[in-house]
């Protein structure tokens, strides 16, 4: 079997590589080269691309400057506590719906809605629901229950963190789920029989049979929500556009080109090297490590 | 293999399909017209006009046979980063915008924004030497980079009738002539007892300029409907991290390039001027209006979902809030939620607690407080490297587009707005372009220095500190007003050593 | 099984059906507000976000409906959806199944090049990019589809080589012994196994083609083929400098996710418990 894949390898990847390279290698590749210039956008300070040479210099700029570090710790944070909610939460609508029968679809529909509406309106209405609903409806002295941690959620640091959780689980639980359920559905239905059979409880069935085999699924999804949480950008920018000490790495790197004249998009992709490489690490990590957990036939 | 045949055919199929298909519909300019005459590429980052834009392009192609393609951006986002793309590709555009003094030097330093004045060509030059110096695109004065696609300004706008249901009908006009002359402690004076009037139905009556004007006895018409002066939109860093502090900016540097070719002892003298600037923000923002009742400083001040740019235009249009700062760009929103109310709309200068010693423009207290700042929001640049043909299409383009019957055609029918050399013979309709021309025909206008401030400093900087720290407090004290002040100048030197 | 056992699952499925309304109604708050604000003016909206409408007019739809050309800017986001949908599947699936098949270092290299490339932002590699679609002419609605099929392959062949391991080798190897070919045993034997998780590289994908603004923005710009949230942002551009069109935003929305809702109804039911080790042991 081996030999007979080995025959047809490069022929069946071709055109994925092609692709790849034309749209994503080549051009990261030229980004990153331009990272070790001071490059402007449409030309290099200095004349050409060698006489605009830095070395280092942007890395060291990057790293030098404050905003950028607190940018890294806070989305680290956001990262940290995006991962673990979107997973659990996906993971239980995923599980939920796979014990029911009736209505699954609809469920299974609605969850999955808010991931359909586009960007423009969204701002508008997670504002709302934060600066008026929270804040003078729900959590207010004279609402539901007093919280005053609910309120104005978007005027502060720590605050803005959580509502920036409250906002992805709502719109990306949803999505993670598919693919869990798509990884339920493959585990075969004659294992939890058996299991029954043992005499096992439903929880037991989900650590022994359950879990090991949606291994795969839960590396996709850990993997997709630590990638996603990483890149965070357009919900950042329309809950509180970096206001408040809250700017996540991917609006860091957009501001660093428009707080400067002549625009420095030289430190502004050096500083995407640098979130790559702190991303790449952590997640290939992580893959390595829930792969291995992962049972083959 | 019959069947290795048969997928390749289909893999085939799928690349002819969407060949066809994208070469059906994509665009393709370029390619089929470029070799008669070159397509003149243009970059229109008013995208507001991007329908009318198009229009003028197609009537300029009409007349000379010259081909136009135009790309229009809007300009509330961020127009850069398109241009940027644009100016990379192999079409980059001929005429690009370009939004003052801030942007200059990266096209500068690029080598792609041409130099008008060293330009020959009479009829382009006559353009070129009509504009007046201080809205120069011009680093030293000298060179000249760009012209002007139109003048903007603001002020306080305020509604007509609103003064009339205030003071009676007879005294409406009066009112609001005393308001564009009259000093900061008679309109903050006359702010406070509309306060007490809103709140009470009576109040003492006002005095402007030494004339007393008393309010209705009842509350009539659109009075009823005030709860606050000014509708203030906290949530908008720009109203006062850029607007209202230009305002006080005019006190020590008169336009955009003396602010760009600062010293750091004129940066110390905006000190007071900045203290002053601090007070005048507490008062506005201590009496704001809201959508449903008088606003409170503090934490609901600045939430976007109450006190954004929308908001603000719609307690303006309903007549909650009788005075919006905010320029000749609102016309269309306020028109958008009550006509009348847009079409009766006129503006009056914004006023902050100047002292003779804080201004060293040669200006008087009583001058800054009775213009309001006038100026060209966006340039039309050449690009210095775009094909000799392309920059000879560019300027045909500009000399067609200034043509005085395409002056008032294009940039004042069509466009709506005021073109920079407007006289007599141009014929405005919209309110609020009026009250503008008035003021520049008395020459009471002032400049926009805070186009020469170091980049963000203004907006993202000093903006953002006050809605941060201060505009969520509820009192604030002398020593606020000086922190405020030290801030923005510190600041201002900073950024400035920096670079 | 006992009758306590039964009781026992009736219980479950009733405190499983509130928590799932319970969460559905918080899921679909948010998307009220759009449906009901959909119906109202600029005024209505502004003032009173939460209210029902005044009056229930279409008129905001109708108008949206206009303002972006719907039909014309459907056409083109289906055009581009599917040509790209098309490539992505083709190549991912061929792709993700090989280099699960075929064990070698390559292969984990392969794997984890288009996993790390699910890492970069897309500013890192904007400039590069847009320069080489120009210097190709790609800069049209081919290369959309192209850059579509680039940035979704690296997701679908994550997704595919996950859920290609649970099937086991058994069927590839008595398909061949049978005498089919690679391309006959992939598209007959394989690909109709792993149905489930191509349908969730299409709505994940598609979704976020048909969604996404930047690049249909610096590709296709203002010129007349515009997709639907080109057609959008266009519309809000030109209405005004400054402020947000609200009137036009939220009907424009609801009406542009409506055939994605439409599309996902449909697809779902391919969700189905189906790949069952029985059938393919045998």
């Amino acid at each position: 079997m081996e030999k007979y894949y080995r025959k047809w390898f490069w022929l069946l990847i071709m055109p994925s590589m092609l692709l790849f390279f034309f749209v994503i290698a080549i051009p990261f590749i030229v980004g990153t080269l331009y990272s070790f210039t001071s490059w402007r956008g449409t030309y290099f300070a200095g004349g050409s691309f060698l006489n605009s040479f830095v070395g280092f210099g942007n890395y060291i700029k990057a790293f030098s400057d404050e905003r950028f570090i607190h940018s890294l710790v806070y989305t680290s944070l956001y990262t940290l506590a995006a991962v673990v909610a979107i997973n659990l939460v996906a993971l239980a609508f995923s599980l939920m719906l796979n014990n029911i029968k009736k209505g699954v679809g609809i469920y299974r529909t609605i969850f999955f809605l808010p991931n359909m509406l586009g960007g423009l309106a969204m701002g508008f209405v997670w504002q709302f629901i934060f600066q008026v609903v929270y804040t003078e409806i729900l959590f207010s002295p004279d609402g539901l229950f007093h919280a005053e941690f609910l309120r104005y959620m978007t005027q502060n640091t720590t605050k803005a963190l959580f509502a920036l959780v409250i906002m992805t689980v709502w719109q990306s639980a949803g999505y993670m789920m598919l693919i869990y359920i798509s990884g339920l559905n493959s585990i075969p239905g004659d294992l939890y029989e058996a299991a029954q059979i043992d005499g096992a409880g439903p929880v037991r069935r989900f650590f022994k049979v359950t879990l090991p085999l949606l291994m795969p699924s839960v590396t996709i999804v850990l993997f997709l929500t630590l990638a996603n949480s990483f890149k965070l950008l357009d919900q950042n920018v329309a809950l509180t556009n970096g206001n408040f000490n809250t700017r996540l790495i991917a609006l860091q790197i957009l501001r660093t080109v428009q707080d400067n004249t002549p625009p420095d998009y030289g430190t502004a992709q050096a500083q995407a090297v640098i979130f790559f490489v702190i991303v790449a690490v952590i997640s290939l990590f992580q893959v390595s490590v829930t792969r291995r957990k992962e049972v083959e036939y | 293999m019959q069947k290795k045949i048969k997928l390749k055919a289909m893999f085939t199929a799928v690349f002819v399909v969407c060949a066809m298909l994208s070469g059906c519909l994509g665009n393709k300019p370029d390619t089929s017209q470029s070799q008669a005459k070159e397509t003149l590429y243009l970059f229109n980052s008013k995208g507001e006009n991007a329908q009318q834009f198009k229009k003028m392009c197609d009537d300029f192609t009409a007349e000379t046979g010259i081909p136009t393609s135009p790309f229009s951006v809007g300009s509330g986002q961020d127009a850069l980063e398109p241009l940027r793309t644009q100016m990379n590709s192999k079409n980059p555009p001929a005429i690009f915008s370009m939004q003052g003094l801030k942007e200059l030097p990266e096209w500068k330093e690029g080598g792609r924004v041409l130099d008008l004045s060293t330009v020959q060509d009479a009829e382009f030059k006559a353009i070129v030497d009509s504009i007046p110096d201080s809205m120069k695109l011009s680093a030293d004065g000298k060179e000249s980079y760009g012209i002007p696609f139109n003048v903007e300004g603001y002020g306080y706008m305020v509604d007509k009738q609103m003064l009339n249901d205030l003071f009676g009908e007879e005294n409406g006009q009066k009112i609001l002539d005393e308001l564009k002359t009259c000093s900061y402690d008679d309109f903050t004076a006359f702010c406070l007892a509309v306060t007490d009037y809103i709140n009470t139905s009576a109040a003492q009556p006002v005095i402007l300029n030494g004339n007393s004007y008393s309010f209705n006895t009842q509350k009539t018409g659109l009075a009823q409907k005030l709860n606050g002066v000014f509708a203030f939109a906290g949530a908008e860093k720009w109203t006062y991290g850029d607007h209202l502090i230009n305002v006080a900016m005019n006190a020590v540097f008169p336009d955009s390039r003396s602010a760009e070719n600062t010293t750091a002892a004129q940066v110390d003298e905006l000190k007071t001027p900045f203290v002053a600037y601090a007070k005048g923000l507490d008062f506005v923002s201590s009496h704001a209006a809201g959508l449903k009742a008088a606003a409170k400083r503090g934490s609901d001040l600045i939430s976007q979902a109450n006190f954004g740019y929308d908001q603000s235009i719609q307690m303006y249009a309903d007549s909650n809030a009788l005075f919006l700062q905010q320029g000749n760009w609102a016309y269309s929103n306020i028109s958008k939620v009550n006509d009348e109310v847009a079409r009766r709309s006129v503006f009056i200068p914004v006023k902050l607690p100047f002292t003779k010693d804080m201004i060293k423009t040669g200006k008087s207290v009583e001058d800054i407080n009775s213009s309001i700042p006038v100026y060209v929001p966006n340039y039309y640049t050449i690009n210095a490297k775009a094909s000799e043909t392309a920059q000879k299409q560019a300027m045909q383009f500009l000399v067609w587009l200034y043509k005085p019957e395409n002056v008032q055609k294009y940039i004042v029918d069509s466009f709506e707005s005021i073109p920079f050399n407007a006289d007599e013979s141009i014929n405005i309709k919209n309110s609020l372009s009026v009250s503008i021309l008035e003021y520049m025909e008395k020459d009471k206008i002032l400049g926009a220095p805070y186009h020469g401030a170091p980049n963000i400093w203004s907006s993202e900087v000093v903006g953002k500190e006050i809605m941060e720290k201060y505009l969520v407090k509820e009192n604030w004290s002398e020593s606020d007003y000086e922190a405020i002040s030290s801030f923005a100048v510190d600041q201002w030197k900073q950024m400035k050593n920096i670079k | 099984m006992d009758k306590s056992f039964f009781i026992k699952r009736k219980i479950a499925n009733a405190i499983i059906y509130t928590v799932l309304t319970a969460i559905a109604v918080y899921t679909l708050m948010p998307m009220l507000f759009l449906l009901l604000n959909s119906f109202k003016s600029q005024s209505e909206i502004i003032r009173n976000p939460l209210a029902f409408p005044e009056v229930w007019t279409t008129e905001y739809l109708t108008r949206a409906f206009d303002a972006i050309s719907f039909p014309r800017a459907l056409g083109y986001t289906v055009l581009i959806a599917v040509c790209s949908l098309v490539l992505i599947v083709l190549f991912s699936s061929l792709c993700g199944w090989v280099i699960t098949r075929y064990k070698s270092k390559i292969s984990t290299v392969i794997y984890l090049l288009f996993v790390s490339a699910m890492l970069i932002p897309f500013q890192a590699v904007m400039y590069p990019l847009m320069n080489m679609m120009d210097w190709a002419g790609l800069k049209n609605i081919f290369g959309l589809i192209i850059m579509y099929a680039g940035f979704g392959l690296s997701l679908s062949i994550f997704l595919y080589s996950g859920f290609f391991k649970t099937i086991p080798y058994g069927v590839e190897e008595a398909a061949l012994i049978d005498g089919a070919n690679i391309f006959r045993m992939f598209f007959f034997i394989v690909f109709p196994l792993v149905k489930g998780i191509t349908v969730t590289v299409l709505i994940l994908n598609g979704m976020w083609i048909w969604n996404d603004y930047l690049l249909p923005y610096l590709t296709l710009g203002t010129s007349e083929s515009k997709t639907l949230v080109l057609e959008l942002f266009y519309a809000k551009m030109t209405s005004g400098q400054f402020g947000n069109p609200w009137e036009l935003i939220f009907p424009a929305v609801l009406i542009s996710v409506i055939p994605m809702i439409i599309v996902f109804l449909f697809l779902q039911k391919y969700f189905v418990k189906g790949v069952s080790a029985g059938a393919i042991k045998s």
